[in-house]
């Protein structure tokens, strides 16, 4: 019985801890915020402009919180007042924070830009959001528009040069900014789940995962397990798909047409798997509250594993070739170089800090899941350069399938969705948010919800924070390395229109 | 030169219209179910869908024109199929090829959007890199065979084909034709005409041109490597020469087309270093000085009687 209370109140050794350090905030800073509380597995800091310098220096510097990654700035309206959402991670302490500041609506744009100079002071990767010159860029001796580099059609780039080397390169993102609380306005949450996957649209099940789990942990609703092991699976077999899907890239600009082909037909097999078991390929509408939308029936299964086998043949196969030639090893050692500092300096996360070195994956430390009763191993790099990127996601496909193998074994009889009725539910005002490991990181969602309706919904991508670290890789590379770097960075457009 | 021209269209045609099939079958696409039956009228739908986009010509890509077929008129196609038969014809025929790689990178950086100066040269600096185990590799032919004119170079192989006396020239004179090749762009667009970033840049009748040149390229260096190290139009036992000069030709681009999808774009010095610096390079200095100490053997010495 007493088991059972403490893991309805505290289903979670985190949870623990984030109260702890909710405490020590709330201790600490004071005077200096208006309030604090636990949003999630996050904390969520109401502060005013004015002590924002005040709290930055003590969340930086205090070795109770020691906050050294910057993560995300975003703006978000609710109850007609205009917001600034900041994103701020601990990689020693291992939680993130959320530091919530209200802007004024007479002067928006000077207040946002003030905040941001504050924000740069303490960290460097906040200067992406500072304001950039259009007379300045206009002016560089490369302005690649979008759609010139293969598969990255969501932002325009100006780069200064000095022979062939980069000497500045700056992204704008004008261009991806198409979705604003417009989007969501008036939507039930089970519409939101069909919409969500576009969010991550090459790996579209994580999303819907993200946002289901955050409401089920808002209802502190037990799913299945049948149910969690049918979504460890899909978010396998889109992992898998993922990678795939990145190296044929990779060889699309290495200009390496057999693998590009037979790496796009490998990754059309496991849409297929996908497809057999969702109904749909990119946008699978699959995850609800509570479970999955259908069964998987035992002759689905025995697809799944006798196509694995295949599937590990050819990828094998397709390693060999990349691996193999001199001429790709030559491309892609020592170009792109990501060090362990910078890597957690701008929150880099998924299979690019890992490339970097550091051994961190979500999947191993988060207990929602059931990934504790499989046996798996985290692949990392050591250099950082694209070669590490390209090996470390061969390392994961073989992973995944291996996973996709013992879950197929372990999976439980029963249930697959425990049913609850949406549309009466209503919850109480209040912010949360949750994060899952998708194929390019930590994906992240913060909402905002009054009774019914929805009144922010904010996604934070992995993909942006590789795109604001690539500005910095690409000082001192040479201009023929650009696409080559952006595209082991495995950037999502998804994530990126959501800024 | 009426039957030059010809032959040339009719390979630019056969050309379009294989290279179209075999590249769509390579990767793996629809294309080449999509042509079908119509892809007979392939080449002329793509060469009118180009010209439709724009008529703007510069001089640059007049010479380019002008080029592409004035260096057809020394090269012999067989013992009577050549325009002007002179003793130093090879001479003519490189220095016309070599004029013409310069026109190609001189009328891409001028059309080229960004300001880098450095690009340019390093395109310079990698295309004609490539070129000289190319030179050394035909230095050691004309050594060899003590003639300029291509035509007794041919003459000379009625016993043995080059390619067994120069086995490492024939190999690095088809190393590196297939790079400057590569670099022009056989299927894709190369790194050469188009750059880093512009690849989805051009049409017309000025891309129209380039792209012509390149095919003319493209059939120059193999027919050059035929006439060169694969005995050109000689007979082999019952077969007539021409027929063996055509198939050898198919053969080589069927060849340099499969090898284009499996290797990587070169458009990095550290490449360039790795293929051409310390293989080509080396190789073809090795095969140029065994050839020398050969002929100053034979021809100077008289220590060789062959």
């Amino acid at each position: 019985m007493f088991g059972d209370i403490y893991n309805k109140i505290y289903p979670s050794t985190k949870t623990v801890f984030v109260e702890e350090v909710r405490r020590n905030v709330d201790f600490v800073l004071k005077d200096k915020i208006n309030s604090v509380s636990k949003s999630g597995s996050d904390l969520l800091i109401d502060v005013s402009q004015g002590n924002i310098s005040g709290v930055l220096k003590e969340l930086k510097e205090n070795p109770e919180f020691k906050i050294d990654s910057f993560k995300s700035v975003n703006t978000c309206r609710s109850d007609d007042k205009n917001f600034l959402i900041i994103n701020l991670s601990s990689t020693i302490r291992d939680f993130s924070v959320l530091l919530k500041i209200e802007v004024s609506e007479r002067e928006r744009e000077k207040n946002y830009f003030e905040i941001i100079d504050i924000l740069q002071s303490f960290y460097e990767a906040a200067g992406f959001y500072q304001y950039r010159d259009k007379d300045f860029l206009n002016n560089a001796d490369i302005n690649i528009p979008p759609g010139i580099l293969d598969g990255l059609d969501f932002f325009d780039m100006d780069v200064y040069a000095e022979d062939d080397v980069i000497k500045e390169a700056y992204i704008n993102l004008d261009i991806g900014r198409v979705v604003n609380r417009h989007y969501f306005k008036g939507m039930k949450i089970f519409n939101l789940i069909a919409y969500i996957s576009r969010f991550d649209w090459k790996a579209g099940i994580f999303p819907e995962i993200c946002l289901c789990r955050a409401f089920e942990e808002l209802l502190r609703l037990e799913v299945p397990e049948k149910a969690q092991y049918i979504r460890m699976l899909l978010g396998e077999l889109y992992r898998i798909s993922n990678h795939i899907y990145f190296i044929s890239n990779l060889c699309n600009v290495l200009n390496y047409d057999v693998l590009y082909s037979i790496a796009l037909l490998e990754r059309e097999r496991v849409l297929r798997l996908i497809e057999t078991i969702t109904g749909s390929r990119v946008v699978p509408n699959y995850i609800r509250v509570g479970g999955v939308k259908e069964d998987i029936s035992a002759e689905v299964l025995n697809k799944i594993k006798r196509s694995i086998l295949v599937i590990l043949r050819n990828v094998r196969k397709i390693e060999k070739m990349m691996m193999n030639d001199f001429m790709v090893i030559e491309r892609l050692k020592d170009v792109g170089i990501i060090s362990r500092g910078e890597a957690l300096e701008y929150g880099l996360s998924g299979p690019n800090l890992r490339a970097s070195g550091i051994r961190f994956d979500l999947r191993k430390d988060k207990e929602s899941f059931y990934y504790r009763d499989l046996s798996f191993s985290i692949p990392a790099g050591k250099k950082g350069d694209c070669l590490d990127r390209v090996a470390v996601r061969f390392a994961e496909i073989y992973q995944s399938l291996r996973l996709v193998n013992q879950i197929i074994d372990k999976l439980p009889h029963g249930d697959y969705i425990k049913k609850i009725n949406l549309t009466n539910i209503e919850f109480q005002h209040g912010t949360f948010s949750y994060d899952v490991e998708c194929p390019h990181g930590l994906f992240k969602i913060y909402m905002e919800v009054d009774r019914k309706e929805i009144k922010s919904l904010i996604v934070m991508g992995p993909s942006l924070n590789s795109l604001i670290l690539s500005e910095k890789v690409l000082r001192g590379s040479r201009i023929e390395d650009i696409n080559l770097i952006l595209t082991s960075m495995d950037i999502s457009p998804g994530e990126i229109m959501s800024i | 030169m009426f039957y030059i021209l010809l032959l040339l269209v009719v390979n630019l045609y056969i050309y379009e219209y294989f290279g179209n099939k075999i590249a769509a079958r390579m990767e793996l696409r629809r294309g080449y179910r999509m042509t079908g039956m119509a892809g007979i009228g392939f080449p002329v739908i793509r060469l009118v869908n180009n010209l439709s986009s724009g008529s703007r010509v510069n001089v640059w890509t007049f010479f380019i024109f002008m080029l592409s077929f004035v260096m057809w008129g020394v090269v012999p196609l067989s013992s009577n199929l050549v325009l002007v038969d002179k003793d130093y014809s090879l001479l003519i025929a490189i220095v016309f090829y070599v004029a013409l790689l310069i026109m190609l990178v001189i009328n891409s950086s001028r059309s080229c959007y960004t300001r880098v100066f450095s690009e340019d040269c390093k395109k310079i600096f990698i295309l004609l890199s490539f070129l000289a185990p190319l030179l050394l590799s035909i230095l050691s032919i004309v050594l060899l065979n003590k003639t300029l004119s291509l035509k007794d170079i041919v003459d000379s192989q009625h016993k043995y084909w080059n390619v067994m006396l120069q086995p490492l020239g024939f190999l690095v004179f088809s190393a590196s034709a297939f790079f400057q090749i590569k670099l022009l762009g056989i299927v894709r667009k190369g790194y050469i005409t188009t750059g880093s970033y512009r690849g989805k840049e051009g049409r017309g009748l000025g891309k129209t041109i380039e792209r012509l040149s390149i095919y003319m390229i493209l059939f120059f260096l193999i027919i050059i490597l035929n006439l060169l190290y694969l005995g050109g139009w000689q007979n082999l036992f019952i077969i007539r020469g021409e027929v063996m000069l055509a198939f050898k030709f198919y053969f080589i681009f069927i060849i340099f087309l499969l090898m284009d999808k499996i290797t990587g774009r070169i458009d990095s010095y550290k490449i360039m270093l790795r293929i051409n610096w310390k293989f080509l390079i080396p190789v073809s200095l090795v095969n140029f000085i065994i050839t020398l100490g050969f002929f100053v053997a034979r021809d100077v010495y008289g220590l060789i009687l062959i």
